[in-house]
């Protein structure tokens, strides 16, 4: 019994055309071969990173999920995970459905695909449906927080500042003034690496939420997502996905 | 001499361009074609599940297996990751500071090429790098007991004495206790703290030492003024005050100060590496009264490492036996014929030259050290991607008389920065120094990779004779 497909995108990160070659094989010597394992043609790739976007016409091994059975020749869409990595790739099966999807579904597929111009888009109105605010505007000041008491000294310790930004235009909601204050992570470890930095003079959109920091002991306005912030160039990209029926 | 080289990156991720730094490696003594690695190295898939390198064919090739709990979309799949077997099984174990929720976890599995993901043994918050030790008790009345030691520093810890080990004496078990056993017993001054540096060296008869950075000032420059601690327990850190027999005589207190008041800054840069402290500990098997030191301060002509030893248990010690600027993450390792091997990075040059030179130097008989360069690559490309740039630390280990070990470094695939040879998994041009997609044809961009590496002494040809009498 396969899960809706609905299911099987929201709990699968790479969905692909595949026929299947063999069954009781793997492509990998590191996969123990069981009456789960197959090896699949990949025909075509719906959803997967850039890295792994360009595997069609490959063999690669598929762990077969207990409630769906296949077989050779029978061709499918599988929604899998990943888990082996080597001379050829492993993934683990969350589900299948007859067939490749329809074009519906396999733009929804790609538009899961990061990288994709429709992933892009379909983040960005993620973000702006969660953000408390979006403005155009410049950071005119950046400084230490006011209220910065002494935390532990680690690689991971995320650096507060607050940046002043002079707002410009409000695309959403309703900022309390016409300048107001972004908490950021200035830190470059790896714990903060998908958050914005900003520096005085730099103009762009910004879509905030106002969360508190424990560790400031205040809650304002926070940009720590990869999605918090465009550059002047994207204001227009910004405003297009925020218009009834926009991109 | 035999050494082996190797790009760790399948081949079936070639076009991967992620800076996949701070590498550890875990090597199953029992049976050392099995290893294990590790690095800041997200899911291909953007799958919740981190992956470890492993390998089962002695390190010359590697495939990654994602059993690491992590969040889906994780930058660097964890945000730190220590490895350990359990030294007498295929059970491994690893411990974490998970990407997301940033917790301590304890992981363990007993198959680690299998699909199921790490079991968590324990979670807690407030910690910083944590670095696993393992071992297999071997007589006794505990005889087949594994223990685990976990180096960590504790934010939750009294008194702002941090440098803590998470210590399990049986972790074998369904559901194992962890206890927090606080090795600072001095005072860390304005600092507040200990260093994030705790690390482990255990004996088969019992005897474990510990090193950590005393810190005793942090000053509004971020300079920080240490001492160097050596802790030692005789029987596992089983006793009711553990890690307290090694006494200073100078406060008589608990914990030798190999040096005192030793300064660098934290965060500085070698390399595009940020730096902040370095710190390697390894014990000799053949004797448990023979342990060696490395660790790094500021010196007038830079950063620079040192390596001490010790053969009455920590109480006394050398001068320095190397002494090595401009250079950062030390690991030491002694093998069966007591020979040690000590591993760093060292950058040499100047501007836009400078190269990250690895080095493998090797004492035999206590007397002279050689030196194998395993690499030399830009220092000043790629550009970071985020902190550490090539890892706040890397490792080596020694099982019989091989030495195993790991360390990151710019990719490109040029034989001239790889003197001793290499092997790419993953496809490379080396006439043209270019990397390739999967298709051979898409150029891929210079990133930082990790690099197994494992040296084997042969016997000299005299000493054959010798034996062949």
């Amino acid at each position: 019994m396969s899960l809706p497909i609905d299911d099987l995108k929201r709990q699968s990160t790479f969905a692909f055309v595949g026929t299947v070659k063999k069954l009781n094989e793997a492509t990998m010597a590191q996969v123990p071969v069981t009456d789960s394992t197959a090896v699949v043609t990949v025909n075509e790739v719906l959803q997967a990173p850039p890295m792994l976007a360009d595997l069609a016409g490959t063999d690669i091994t598929v762990q077969l999920s207990s409630s769906q059975r296949v077989q050779e020749g029978q061709q499918a869409t599988f929604f899998t995970n990943g888990w082996l990595y080597g001379e050829s790739i492993a993934v683990q099966e969350v589900g299948h459905v007859e067939g490749r999807v329809g074009d519906e579904r396999a733009a929804e597929l790609a538009a899961l695909s990061p990288g994709t111009p429709e992933n892009r888009t379909l983040r960005l109105q993620q973000r702006v449906a969660d953000a408390d605010v979006v403005v155009v505007g410049t950071v005119s000041n950046i400084s230490l927080p006011e209220n910065r008491p002494r935390g532990p000294i680690t690689e991971h310790d995320p650096e507060w500042r607050e940046a002043t930004i002079d707002v410009h235009a409000v695309e959403k909601g309703a900022p309390p003034q016409d300048r107001i204050k972004v908490a950021y992570s200035a830190s470059d470890d790896v714990r903060w690496r998908n958050t914005p930095e900003f520096h005085v003079g730099q103009s762009g959109i910004f879509l905030l939420n106002e969360q508190e920091i424990p560790a400031l002991e205040t809650e304002m306005y926070v940009a720590l997502g990869p999605l918090d912030y465009y550059p002047p160039e994207q204001i227009d990209f910004v405003r297009s996905v925020m218009e009834p029926g926009g991109q | 001499m035999a050494t082996m080289v190797v790009n760790m990156i399948p081949n079936s991720l070639s076009g991967e361009t992620n800076q996949d730094s701070e590498p550890s490696i875990a090597v199953n003594p029992t049976d050392p074609r099995k290893i294990v690695a590790t690095s800041f190295t997200p899911d291909p898939l953007g799958g919740a599940n981190a992956p470890i390198f492993v390998s089962t064919d002695g390190g010359q090739t590697w495939t990654l297996n994602s059993i690491v709990p992590s969040v889906a979309g994780s930058a660097g799949g964890t945000l730190d990751i220590s490895p350990r077997f359990s030294g007498a099984s295929n059970r491994l174990y690893a411990a974490i500071i998970r990407a997301g929720d940033v917790l301590l976890n304890t992981l363990r599995t007993d198959d680690f090429t299998s699909n199921t993901v790490m079991t968590v043994l324990s979670d807690r918050d407030q910690v910083d790098q944590p670095w696993a030790e393992a071992t297999t008790v071997r007589s006794g009345a505990d005889a087949g007991q594994e223990t685990v030691y976990v180096g960590n520093n504790d934010f939750n810890a009294p008194s702002d004495r941090t440098a803590t080990i998470d210590q399990s004496l049986n972790a074998a078990i369904a559901n194992p206790t962890f206890n927090s056993i606080r090795i600072e017993r001095r005072s860390t001054g304005t600092a507040g703290q200990n260093g994030p540096q705790i690390r482990n060296a255990i004996h088969p008869d019992g005897i474990v030492y510990a090193a950590f950075y005393g810190w005793r000032a942090f000053d509004s420059t971020n300079r920080v003024t240490a001492d160097v601690v050596v802790v030692r327990d005789d029987n596992w850190g089983s006793g009711a005050n553990p890690f307290a027999a090694l006494v200073d005589g100078g406060d008589n207190t608990a914990g030798m100060r190999v040096v005192q008041g030793i300064t660098f800054t934290w965060n500085a840069l070698l390399g595009q590496q940020r730096l902040g402290g370095d710190l390697s500990i390894a014990v000799d098997p053949n004797n448990s009264s023979t342990v060696y030191l490395a660790w790094a301060d500021q010196q007038t002509a830079g950063y620079t490492l040192h390596v001490r030893r010790s053969t009455d248990r920590g109480a006394t010690w050398s001068p320095d036996l190397l002494t090595i600027t401009n250079a950062k993450n030390p690991a030491l390792a002694i093998n069966s014929a007591s020979e040690v091997g000590f591993l760093y990075q060292q950058v040499t040059g100047t501007g836009t030259t400078q190269r990250w030179e690895t080095r493998l130097r090797r004492m035999n008989y206590g007397q002279h050290w050689d030196d194998l360069l395993l690499a030399n690559t830009p220092a000043t490309t790629p550009a970071p991607q985020f902190q550490p740039y090539l890892g706040d630390y890397v490792n080596l280990m020694a099982v019989d008389r091989t030495f195993y070990g790991i360390f990151s470094a710019n990719n490109t695939p040029d034989l001239a920065n790889f003197p001793q040879g290499v092997v790419y998994q993953r496809n490379a041009n080396f006439t043209n120094h270019t990397l390739l997609a999967g298709n051979l044809v898409t150029p891929v961009t210079v990133s930082i990779d990790p690099f197994f590496f494992k040296v084997s002494r042969q016997l000299p040809i005299g000493a054959l004779s010798l034996l062949l009498g």
